[in-house]
């Protein structure tokens, strides 16, 4: 999974392993076909939806894909597709698999 | 009730997508009608069918994910589960869950299986996935969760009789909770599908994901969008013109033919030229409704309208509207009222009040004749095409420009996320469509059309009534006079001294300042049934025949009229650019207002919307009169 964080190029790939080990990286960060574990949620009302809909801490998620305007962006979770605006994905903190 | 029948009131609750309509469908059939929750504007379809001993009258309350409400829609489920005073409250709750998401769905499931409800577990899954759940072992499900599970297809219809005999047959016990409430639900969820066999259950993704990539691709999703949007605003505008003229000619013919068999005398005429007249005007629009809700329905059932959601949000978003918001406005080119209607699909309110609000900005058809009398009029030709282009133009950067204005003003009520779920695709059933364009076809007609038919009436009254005494003069004065365009100079000067006429001469002081005189004050005002109406307004006040579709003879006439005061045309470019724009902005639409009042419930937006069109109508009319003046 390395080389998919390096695409965006070595600078931004230290920028986020220093956010992980800060737990500073959230849904909105990944980028498409990358994995990660759902670890906590920065909005508690929007929490209680999104368990609602299978978004709970330590569920797996993954980047489905981007819609052409960037936003919103469709996440692969529990057993369904969920689409969310970044601002919503920017409440679930995760934990990238690999990087 | 019926002798020795026990009537059962029964929820159908589920997720968005799990099948529960389509279930619905099945078990009421044809028996089923929609109404709204005691209040509110949230759509309540009930039905009813009878089993055994039981008549089981069916709710089907809109898709939720929890009880614990968050829009307006998931509120009426959770309310009516919660509250047991509530008249909706159910004998028994048959839980739809789509069998590739229990994990998901199983969530909704334990918050009611904890609200100590009898309830009925439905595992409803298409065909394709049964070998997917097949390990799934329902017997331990029931047990687990304590009520009967059992598996349907309800698109095909498979399991439904076994459902209504479980349904006929149940003892209406309310079901022991077997888990600690106060636990997690997921980790609930996780041990009672590891116990059941049913983790490894999943769906088949594979097709989907491949059609998104293409479907949401960043060109060709919006090539392959916007191609759709042309063929569905097509089928609108000229498919439905078939059965609207059909319409027409029957209505015009029955009028003709009352008229002739029935004595003349008020009743009659309130009869054909108020009520047959205004219902008229209702039936038109069942044409465009059912083609509008032919594409809706079919793009909800196949799962395409969640893509189209997600490619258009961004851009609509910076508006205040959303990714469904492109149908209502698409659909508003045709007609505003089946494309309100349209907007239920948005499930946040305030999105869904500012692509109401902004919708009839929209060029609709009724604008079309307007704009061509008044484009041939005073445009010169060759810029004539360009013309009736920018005026669609216009019709869509206002709408978007007022949903920015409005997106501002309009307080907020509740939070405004998108949450949405990628449904995988689906091939469509037509049952389920056809059983939704009737739908909205009743309503329709049974709640705006009440209206229409009603401030038709009103319309026609003051049309053909006035102070008596004129009325009195002008027939003695026509008295002799039985050539045809002795007729048609009568009725033109009866319209003139009508209360209409009077009112319009009136509001002339108003207009005035915008180019307009008293005769353009009657068809302003006669606009009100429909746009189009001007055309034939103007004809009559010109008194060239009844003929609506003779524009060209109305140009003419228009054309010749001379200011006395200048010696120049009366119906100068000035006036042309400031009645276009005028048409353009203006709320002129009562069908309209009728349909915004059912969708927002109160008569405040409607105003609202009434008041901001034609105020926006009436100055920039007046800045554009003033400027071309100066030209």
């Amino acid at each position: 999974m390395i080389w998919a964080a390096l695409e965006r190029n070595i600078c931004t790939y230290f920028w986020f392993l220093f956010r992980i080990i800060l737990n500073n990286v959230t849904a909105k960060d990944l980028i498409p076909g990358q994995h990660a574990i759902v670890s906590s949620f920065l909005d508690a009302r929007l929490a209680t939806h999104l368990a609602e809909r299978g978004v709970v801490a330590g569920e797996r998620l993954s980047i489905e894909r981007v819609a052409p305007m960037g936003c919103p962006i469709a996440i692969r979770v529990s057993d369904h597709v969920l689409c969310l605006r970044k601002a919503e994905a920017s409440t679930i903190v995760v934990l990238p698999e690999a990087i | 009730m019926k002798e020795g029948k026990e009537t059962l009131k029964v929820a159908l609750i589920g997720n968005p997508n799990s099948g529960k309509t389509s279930l619905f469908n099945k078990l009421t059939g044809l028996h089923q009608k929609v109404g709204n929750f005691p209040g509110i504007t949230v759509e309540k379809k009930s039905g009813q069918f009878a089993i055994g001993k039981r008549i089981v009258n069916l709710v089907d309350f809109p898709g939720t994910y929890s009880l614990q409400s968050r829009s307006m829609d998931e509120e009426v489920a959770a309310n009516a589960i919660v509250d047991s005073q509530n008249p909706d409250h159910p004998d028994l709750v048959l839980i739809v869950v789509d069998a590739s998401h229990l994990k998901t769905s199983l969530y909704l499931a334990l918050q009611v299986l904890e609200k100590g409800i009898p309830a009925i577990l439905v595992l409803n899954m298409a065909d394709q996935l049964s070998r997917l759940t097949s390990r799934l072992d329902l017997s331990i499900l029931s047990e687990t969760l304590n009520v009967p599970v059992i598996k349907t297809n309800a698109r095909e219809g498979k399991g439904v009789d076994e459902l209504k005999q479980i349904i006929a047959s149940y003892s209406l016990e309310v079901p022991t909770v077997t888990w600690n409430p106060d636990t997690e639900k997921h980790q609930v969820i996780k041990n009672i599908l590891q116990k059941s066999n049913g983790d490894g259950a999943v769906s088949a993704h594979g097709v989907t994901k491949k059609l998104d990539d293409i479907l949401t691709h960043r060109i060709f999703g919006v090539v392959f969008f916007l191609s759709l949007l042309g063929l569905m605003f097509q089928g609108i505008y000229s498919w439905s013109a078939y059965p609207m003229e059909l319409i027409e000619t029957l209505f015009s013919y029955g009028a003709t033919f009352f008229l002739d068999v029935l004595p003349d005398s008020f009743l009659t005429r309130l009869f054909v030229e108020g009520i047959w007249a205004g219902l008229g005007g209702v039936v038109i629009f069942i044409p465009q409704i059912a083609f509008l809700f032919l594409f809706v329905a079919l793009l909800e059932e196949t799962g395409y309208m969640a893509r189209v959601s997600f490619i258009a949000d961004g851009w609509l978003r910076k508006f205040g509207l959303q990714g469904r918001s492109i149908v209502p406005l698409i659909g508003g080119v045709a007609c505003a009222v089946p494309a309100i209607l349209a907007a239920r699909t948005i499930s946040n309110q305030k999105e869904r009040l500012l692509t109401i609000m902004v919708t009839p900005f929209m060029a609709c058809a009724a604008r079309l004749p307007v704009y061509a009398l008044l484009i041939a009029l005073v445009i010169p030709v060759g810029f004539q095409g360009l013309a009736l282009l920018f005026m669609y133009l216009l019709g869509v950067v206002t709408a978007l420009g007022a949903a920015m204005v409005l997106n501002k003003t309009i307080k907020s009520e509740g939070e405004s996320h998108f949450m949405m779920e990628l449904p995988d695709y689906k091939i469509p059933k037509l049952s389920n469509v056809l059983l939704e364009i009737i739908r909205k076809v009743t309503q329709f007609v049974t709640s705006a059309g009440k209206i229409i038919v009603l401030v038709s009436i009103l319309l026609w009254l003051g049309a053909s009534y006035g102070p008596a005494d004129r009325f009195e003069t002008i027939e003695a004065k026509y008295a002799q006079v039985d050539t045809e365009e002795g007729e048609q100079q009568k009725n033109a000067e009866l319209l003139e001294n009508s209360y209409i006429g009077i009112l319009g001469k009136s509001i002339t002081p108003v207009i005035e300042p915008l180019g307009y005189d008293w005769k353009i004050g009657i068809a302003l005002i006669t606009s009100f049934a429909a746009r189009e109406v001007f055309v034939g307004t103007m004809a009559t006040i010109y008194s060239v025949g009844s003929s609506d579709e003779d524009v060209s003879s109305v140009r003419e006439k228009m054309q010749s009229q001379v200011n006395p005061q200048t010696g120049k045309p009366l119906y100068d470019l000035p006036f042309g650019l400031s009645l276009l724009v005028f048409y353009a902005f203006a709320m002129q639409c009562m069908s309209t207002l009728a349909v915004v009042k059912t969708e927002t419930g109160t008569w405040k937006w409607p105003m609202i919307q009434l008041v901001m069109m034609t105020g926006l109508a009436y100055v920039s009319s007046l800045a554009v009169y003033n400027l071309a003046a100066l030209l």
